[in-house]
């Protein structure tokens, strides 16, 4: 006769009042399970100051992208969280941040928006082996490294050497002055150079260059447009952001109503329309951005953008999602975030808003790009 | 019962304790919660609600000011704006100066140029704020006109810009939004709640921290969706699902901005979460107290379990030593007795069983049948002698080895269906016969497979097999069936036979009515005890004119004349009591009185026990053949006579014919000789020929009288020598032979019955034709015989001039010729002399001829049978 399994015996009750114990306290803790951990990606750039346009379009351009593969689902089923950082365009607070990004355990960093910012951060986030993806940068200063930084937007040498060519030929420009601002000398010093050489090959003369530091300088804004026009340029290049290029140019425009004027992709967001008011009519500017693309993606785009941050999307915002939508597309193929760089080289070609973006073996990007101008009040393409 | 789970007292009754002290507090807690959750919520509702609609007051109060002071800038620049400049330009930095609100005041000409800015240098003035959206919404209209939140070109801080269309121009103001953002903070400081102003994009102007307006954030990066502001107070669910949050909003009139306040559902109701902890501790307090209970209560209802449960081991160990103590309840006194006579039941019961498994253990070790135990997987457990026996296999061969393996595989998907039924339950057992094939035969078995053993659940523990051989049975069985197939087989056969039999009898008796009805002669059958015509043919009817019905029941008799009646009688009467049956030639009686010839032949049919039954009886007409036979007889008596009498002239004939032939041959002769001389030549002529005429007319005369004498003077047939007449042919011709240096040969000449000088007389007439009638080379004859359908062939083949063959009716007649007489002399009867010798031998003779080559005689005889030795073989002569 087999013997009976007794469910419980007498025996059996401290460990009954034992389970009962851990059943009361699982009832306790009910609300303590955490899901699945996110997967987290860092943004930093520029975000308060005068400086912040670019940060805070590109920002909320990221901000977009993410949103959207969140609600596909996310990164093989992981959450995608967005851990943000304000550089405050200075270069300590940018490595701080850029630091406090790697401790949080992010799989990429997107940023910084400005080449300054990337240069003073760079060390940092090589060291820590992340992918350093830039929506905006374009200095040439970090072209041909075979390093973890990638970019979504083109060099400065080529939109350098249209520009030249463009005032050249178009506008007839023999000389030329440069006012350059050294707060992203990264950028606006390599631009102003690149655009120096390729301004002599159409036989023109940089007479004068200018420099100054946003929101330090003990220059004003008047002194500097004075000393551009000095020798009577046939135009003068500003490469500036936004606001202070609108009122560099309006300084301009008041000295020499009859100047012409150019300016750099750093410049083109709508605060150069709004605060240059007609100083910035016919201003040239080259860009690899361009606002009037027919592109449904693009078309698409804007309109969601608008609808979720109430106002209209930039190059920043642009390049920002087009930036998130790489990196988040590289984080689905890619085994880890250690291989992302590899992996994003491996596949090579993604899906822009304005047609495929492709990367070079060294992350770096061609792009074409456009010479806009403001027409009536509103920037539009050149033919 | 194997792996069973019994349900436990003691769990039962600590559970029922522990159920009994929860269920009222836990509904009491969930009833207690429910209300002060909505009591909370409700209470946040309010002080949100209510903090809004007080900071939103204040915010209005706040903006006001900046209102007020645009009013004044109005009034002060409609009184100095053309006249003394300077007075604006003081009043403006007073304005600054007062209203910290105010970052920068400008006055805007109605193009759009800075005419006035403070603070602010002269670079200022004359800068194009055309652009401007406030700039364009303010010239549009003459209200107060508030900018969506931008970046201050001076400060860089987020700022809006307050407008209003002035008579003479333009007054713009950026404002400091930091003292919106202080009146946040202080709020928030206090009342653990976050209030926030958001402007008409949703971007955040005024938070506690200054980041998220620093930065440009929307309200989104607080969780919430910018459709929610400006609606009532409701709980919602931040955007990134971490926690719900108390919002309540308010409109700023003025600007169309938002003022929202939020409180985390947390902060909210953290004063309900401290009554849950204390409730759950409550809840936890009592059922510990429960337990405790039920541990006490256990210990007194489950102990006298706990002997029983003990002594059963015991019991089940074989023990029957027990030790129950009585017990003061009564319901466990009562159980403790019906266990002590269980008890005494089980140990009669165990004797009981032990004396039917020793019955048992007896059938297994020493029946005469297999037995073996089988486990539900189907692996043999155990198996008795008798079956190692029969599968001819040692019990470790068996024991864990498939059921199926020894077994055939035909209907063993079958079994294994039946199997299943009796291992799932379904079945108490089944009956099979199968068949187990072993390394050198195959055993046929009538197997009986049973459940042996059931659990609770119906599952069976192990499964018991009778195996019987019925190898021999099957055998028997076997051969019985080829036997019964054989034998229906050949009855199938002979039922067939039997029929095509029948079918053939009926059509024989239909055809032998028909033939006996039918028949050309007269049939009928007598009964022998009356001699009375039991059945008769319609020949017989017809040939006497009589009917059936007059013939049919009458005695034989009346067949015959009456005046032989009484012989017929008779005659038929000896056949009966003698059994000797004679052919009898008879006269019938037709009705007309006319008599019928006929013989008549009685055939007796006798029955199974050789008597004879009755007489069958047979009468051939033969009236006519009568009235023929008559007829040649008198034909050959006239033919004979016919016969003698041309022979007797012939002889006569020729006989006396030579006589007076001979007289004018002999006296012409004599003239000849004695009076030749007298004659002149013509007259010896004329005596030439008649001596020529009476010569060739005695030939004539001699061959006539030969070919009369083939009939009249041929001797009796006897046995003869065709080559001793051979012989005296060639003598005979031996002078034509000579002259013509002719070459004979002949084949050895079998025996033969005939007359010897009429061979002799046959084959010297042929060859001596085959020497009158050679070519131009000298003749070759060959006589030769030959076996041709049974038949003795004699020829006589020559190289002579042939015979046409359009003549081939004529040779054979007598003194017909196909050549003159100066071509080749004869009397043109030697062949027709042949013809008759044949004819009288039976035979017959032919020619076959080639003209110019030859030409061959063939006849026949009737040759004696050979007699041994005379073979057909070349012989030259």
């Amino acid at each position: 006769m087999k013997p009976i399994r007794r469910r419980a015996s007498p025996k059996t009750i401290p460990f009954l009042a034992m389970r009962f114990v851990l059943i009361w306290l699982s009832i306790l803790s009910i609300g303590g399970c955490e899901s699945q951990e996110p997967l987290r990606i860092g943004f930093v750039g520029t975000l308060s100051g005068k400086a912040a346009l670019l940060g805070t379009a590109g920002r909320d351009g990221v901000l977009l992208a993410i949103e959207e593969c969140n609600r596909q689902g996310g990164v093989n089923g992981r959450k995608v969280e967005l851990l943000v950082r304000d550089d405050g365009n200075e270069a300590e607070q940018a490595k701080n941040v850029d630091q406090e990004l790697i401790n949080a355990g992010v799989s990429a960093i997107l940023g910084h928006m400005s080449s300054e910012m990337t240069a003073a951060a760079y060390e940092t986030v090589m060291a820590s082996g992340l992918v350093l993806l830039s929506p905006t940068v374009s200095s040439v200063e970090f072209s041909g490294l075979d390093d973890n930084m990638l970019r979504v937007a083109g060099t400065s040498d080529a939109l350098t050497r249209g520009l030249a060519g463009h005032c050249a030929t178009q506008r007839g420009w023999k000389r030329a002055a440069i006012i350059y601002d050294l707060a992203n000398k990264t950028y606006s010093l390599s631009y102003a150079d690149l655009y120096e050489r390729a301004f002599a090959a159409t036989g023109g003369r940089i007479i004068r260059r200018i420099s100054f530091v946003s929101g330090t300088d003990a220059l004003s804004m008047k002194a500097i447009a004075k000393q551009a026009l000095e020798d009577n340029p046939d135009g003068v290049l500003v490469i500036a952001a936004s606001l202070d290029a609108a009122i560099l140019c309006q300084q301009l425009k008041k000295i020499n109503p009859n100047i012409s004027l150019a300016s750099s992709g750093w410049a083109f967001t709508e605060e150069l329309v709004q605060n240059g008011g007609k100083a910035v009519e016919g201003i040239v500017l080259p860009s690899y951005y361009q606002p009037h693309s027919p592109e449904a993606a693009y078309v698409a785009f804007k309109k969601s953008f608008e609808q979720r941050f109430g106002y209209p999307s930039s190059f920043a915002a642009s390049l920002g999602y087009e930036a998130a939508t790489v990196v988040l597309a590289g984080l689905k193929e890619a085994s880890s975030p250690r291989q992302l760089k590899e992996t994003l080289l491996r596949m090579q070609r993604f899906p822009g808003l304005r047609g495929d973006l492709v990367f070079d073996r060294l992350g770096d990007i061609q792009r074409p790009f456009t010479l806009l101008t403001v027409r009536d009040g509103r920037f539009s393409e050149m033919q | 019962m194997s792996g069973m789970r019994l349900a436990s007292i003691s769990r039962r009754l600590t559970l029922s304790f522990i159920l009994a002290a929860l269920v009222p507090l836990l509904a009491a807690g969930w009833a207690i919660l429910l209300y002060l959750t909505a009591s909370e919520k409700e209470e946040t509702f309010n002080k949100i609600q209510a903090l809004s609609e007080s900071l939103a007051s204040q915010v209005d109060l706040f903006l006001q000011q900046p209102l007020t002071s645009l009013d004044q800038i109005d009034l002060v620049a409609q009184r100095h704006l053309h006249t003394d400049p300077h007075q604006i330009d003081q009043y403006l930095s007073s304005v600054v100066k007062a209203n910290p609100v105010f970052e920068t005041l400008f006055l805007i000409t109605p193009d759009g140029l800075i005419q006035h800015i403070y603070p602010g240098d002269e670079d200022f003035i004359g800068t194009d704020m055309s652009r401007q959206p406030f700039f364009q919404a303010a010239s549009a209209s003459s209200a107060n006109q508030w900018s969506a939140v931008f970046r201050s070109p001076r400060t860089g801080m987020m700022t809006v810009t307050l407008s209003r269309n002035l008579s003479h121009s333009i007054v713009a103001a950026h404002l400091n939004l930091d003292a919106l953002s202080e009146f946040t903070t202080r709020l928030s400081k206090h009342l653990e709640v976050t209030a926030f102003i958001v402007d008409t994009n949703g971007t955040i102007i005024a938070h506690p921290k200054n980041d998220y307006v620093a930065r440009k954030n929307n309200v989104h990066s607080l969780g919430i969706d910018p459709a929610m502001l400006g609606g009532p107070s409701v709980i919602v669910r931040r955007l990134d699902g971490e926690e719900d949050l108390f919002l309540s909003s308010r409109l700023i009139a003025s600007t169309g901005w938002y003022l929202g306040t939020i409180q985390s559902k947390e902060t909210a109701l953290a004063r309900l979460h401290s009554i849950k902890i204390f409730l759950f501790s409550a809840i936890f307090l009592a059922a510990v107290l429960a337990f405790l209970l039920a541990l006490g209560s256990i210990k007194t209802t489950v102990r006298p379990l706990k002997i029983f449960s003990r002594d059963a081991e015991k019991l089940a160990s074989g023990d029957y030593s027990l030790d129950l103590p009585a017990s003061p309840y009564l319901e466990i006194e009562e159980m403790r007795q019906a266990f002590t006579q269980m008890v005494d039941a089980v140990r009669q019961r165990e004797a009981l069983l032990r004396h039917k498994a020793d019955e048992f253990s007896c059938y297994y070790e020493l029946g005469l049948i297999g037995m073996a135990e089988i486990d539900p997987s189907g692996r043999w457990i155990s198996v008795n002698p008798y079956l190692v026996e029969l599968l001819q296999s040692g019990p470790e061969k068996l024991i864990g080895r498939s059921w199926w393996d020894l077994a055939d595989a035909r209907g063993r998907e079958k079994e294994q269906h039946l199997f299943a039924e009796v291992v799932a339950g379904r079945s108490s057992g089944y009956s099979i016969q199968k068949r187990f094939r072993l390394e050198e035969s195959i055993v046929e078995a009538e197997v009986s497979v049973a459940a042996g053993d059931r659990d609770k659940q119906g599952a069976v523990s192990f499964l018991i097999a009778i195996i019987q051989d019925i190898t021999e049975k099957k055998r028997t069985e076997a051969l019985l069936l080829e036997h019964q197939q054989n034998l229906e087989r050949r009855v199938g056969e002979r039922t067939r036979s039997l029929h095509d039999r029948n079918t053939e009898l009926a059509q024989s008796r239909e055809e032998y009515a028909e033939l006996y009805e039918n028949a050309p002669d007269m049939y009928c059958t007598v009964a022998i005890h009356n001699l009375t015509i039991t059945q008769c043919n319609q020949t017989i009817v017809n040939r006497l004119g009589k009917t059936k019905s007059e013939l049919l029941g009458q005695s034989v008799c009346v067949l015959y004349p009456p005046e032989q009646a009484a012989t017929a009688q008779v005659y038929f009467a000896e056949i009966v009591s003698s059994g000797l049956v004679q052919e009898t030639e008879q006269h019938l009686c037709c009705a007309g009185g006319s008599l019928v010839e006929a013989i008549l032949t009685v055939s007796p049919t006798l029955d199974n026990q050789g008597q004879m039954r009755e007489i069958k009886c047979c009468w051939v007409d033969i009236s006519a053949q009568k009235r023929i036979e008559k007829r040649l007889a008198h034909l050959a008596q006239e033919l004979s006579r016919s016969n003698e009498e041309l022979q007797q002239f012939a002889y006569v004939a020729s006989h006396d014919l030579q006589e007076p032939l001979r007289m004018i041959a002999s006296y012409t002769q004599l003239l000849n000789e004695s009076y030749g001389d007298q004659l002149d030549d013509r007259a010896k002529k004329f005596l030439s020929y008649a001596q020529e005429g009476a010569g060739r007319m005695q030939d004539l005369i001699e061959d006539l009288l030969t070919y009369s004498r083939v009939a009249t003077r041929g001797t009796e047939p006897e046995i003869v020598s065709p080559d001793h007449a051979f012989s005296r042919a060639l003598a005979n011709l031996s002078e034509v032979v000579t002259a013509t240096g002719a070459t004979i040969t002949c084949d050895p000449l079998p025996h033969l019955k005939g007359d010897l000088s009429q061979l002799t007389q046959l084959l010297q007439n042929l060859v001596g034709n085959a020497l009158k009638f050679h070519g131009s080379e000298p003749p070759r004859i060959h006589v030769g015989v030959e076996q041709r359908d049974g038949q003795v062939v004699f020829s006589v083949r020559d190289n002579g001039i042939g015979i046409d063959p359009r003549y081939a009716s004529k040779i054979f007649t007598i003194f017909q010729r196909l050549h003159t007489r100066a071509e080749f002399p004869g009397t043109g009867i030697g062949l027709a002399i042949c013809k008759r010798i044949v004819e009288r031998h039976n035979g017959r003779i032919w020619f076959e001829s080639v003209p110019g080559q030859g030409t061959t005689f063939f006849f026949t005889l009737e040759p004696e049978k050979e007699q041994g030795g005379n073979s057909i073989a070349e012989a030259s002569s």
